[in-house]
């Protein structure tokens, strides 16, 4: 065994079946001939060191964090100004630093700014819906933006997403990797729509709902949601099993 | 040093149509305020070892071809090293980065790299992995992300000894981890979502 190596062998806990959504969702047709239908094959996870990949701070633009900022500098975009803010930890309660965040969303009316949205709510011009940061030393992060708007989508029936906001979470190592959405507290739409239902398992849902927080609002301008990310935890014991 | 799981961990959710937009916007030509993408699997001049193409297609049940999915790799560097982010004295090439992402074109389907051929990764026992790159497929109708691992066909005696293949059982479609050589340098691998021609996805 290199000593110089013994870093790299630390596994990760295991994606928690119990809180994840299972792949076939019907109720979410998109999932229906998109899911695989045989179970993953569990294999011991060789690749799980810490070497995911390393972003700088110089990577990213200063304003790429401010949605109300970031896409038109002479006007601010129409809609309800948030902060979301939040920690980004593994399942251990450790922080982790120099984590890349990245959002996107709609504008406050309910529209993509992406071509393969032609829902009739307008665009707005000065909103991108799109943001990006790197968490500091504590596992922190913040984002300022517009309240998405909810808007009806194609599944079969009266469909309408809940108020949303897409985050790509990085984490450490590559098996950290995550990809979720985030809902507001009070929204109706959340217990009828069939993709925040695909998670079968109610506190694993309440996980992803933002919560309201004052303290964190900016007087008269901003008021803040909070929202944690929780990530798969690093097992503390290595496996000496590479050279 | 003992740590005990005390937080749940935050659930997947799809990524959806609109991904582009956050992910890699400048890819599909969206008129981003994001000064770059990132999607840093860069090969300078220095960048050892032996350049590759990899491309292929996302199939659904229905076998329609995935136009709007996002695809991740992470590999090892020509000689079996991935980077470290807590040793510094990582043998790992300071001229690759491990890892990349890319999205499926938007009217082909198609998605494309061009990387290294990655190494060989000897673990104790004389224990190896053979050359493989992993991926990592979210989309519309995808819950959770999908990992699966590409090995190459021009690598059989290596395939025969990876100590992860030799776990697939017989009756699994281990030919779906295969990537067909096209030409020299450049290998196909298509994803099957779904059918007799399903990929193999992992857990790991």
């Amino acid at each position: 065994m290199d000593k110089k190596n013994r870093d790299l062998n630390y596994s990760i806990y295991p994606s928690d079946k119990n809180i994840h959504p299972k792949s076939f969702t019907p109720d979410y047709r998109s999932s229906i001939f998109r899911s695989p239908k045989k179970t993953p094959v569990s294999i011991e996870n060789i690749i799980s060191d810490l070497s995911g990949h390393i972003f700088e701070k110089n990577d990213l633009g200063s304003l790429d964090n401010d949605l109300t900022k970031n896409y038109c500098k002479n006007s601010e975009p129409i809609g309800e100004r948030i902060i979301i803010f939040g920690k980004v930890l593994d399942e251990n309660s450790k922080p982790i630093p120099n984590c890349l965040i990245e959002i996107w969303q709609a504008n406050s009316s309910g529209r993509y700014r992406h071509n393969g949205d032609n829902y009739n709510a307008p665009l707005d011009p000065s909103f991108g819906g799109w943001g990006r940061c790197l968490t500091d030393d504590n596992g922190n992060y913040f984002f300022k933006t517009i309240k998405p708007g909810a808007y009806p989508w194609p599944n079969g029936g009266n469909n309408w997403r809940p108020a949303h906001i897409h985050f790509s979470v990085f984490g450490l190592s590559f098996l950290q990797r995550l990809i979720t959405q985030m809902y507001f507290e009070g929204d109706p739409l959340i217990s009828i729509c069939p993709i925040a239902q695909s998670i079968n398992n109610k506190n694993a849902l309440e996980s992803l709902i933002s919560k309201l927080d004052l303290s964190k609002s900016v007087h008269m301008d901003y008021r803040a949601y909070k929202f944690d990310i929780i990530l798969r935890g690093e097992k503390s014991i290595p496996f000496e099993n590479r050279i | 040093m003992r740590t005990t799981k005390i937080l749940k961990q935050t659930p997947s959710q799809t990524a959806g149509p609109y991904l582009h937009i956050g992910c890699i916007p400048h890819k599909i030509g969206i008129n981003s305020s994001f000064s770059n993408d990132l999607n840093n699997l860069v090969l300078s001049n220095e960048t050892k070892g032996s350049r590759i193409e990899i491309y292929g297609k996302i199939y659904d049940g229905n076998n329609d071809i995935v136009k709007d999915a996002l695809v991740e790799i992470w590999q090892v560097d020509f000689n079996g090293h991935y980077k470290s982010r807590v040793n510094n004295n990582s043998k790992s090439d300071p001229n690759f980065n491990n890892w990349g992402r890319t999205t499926c074109d938007l009217e082909t389907g198609l998605w494309q790299f061009h990387t290294i051929k990655p190494g060989i990764i000897k673990l104790t026992n004389r224990k190896i992995l053979a050359p493989h790159i992993w991926l990592w497929v979210v989309a519309r109708g995808i819950n959770i992300g999908l990992f699966t691992c590409m090995y190459f066909c021009d690598e059989k005696n290596l395939n025969l000894l990876d100590c992860n293949l030799k776990k697939i059982s017989n009756s699994t479609n281990i030919k779906s981890l295969i990537a067909d050589k096209v030409e020299d340098h450049k290998y196909e691998f298509n994803i099957y979502l779904q059918g007799d021609k399903e990929t193999v996805f992992f857990d790991i």
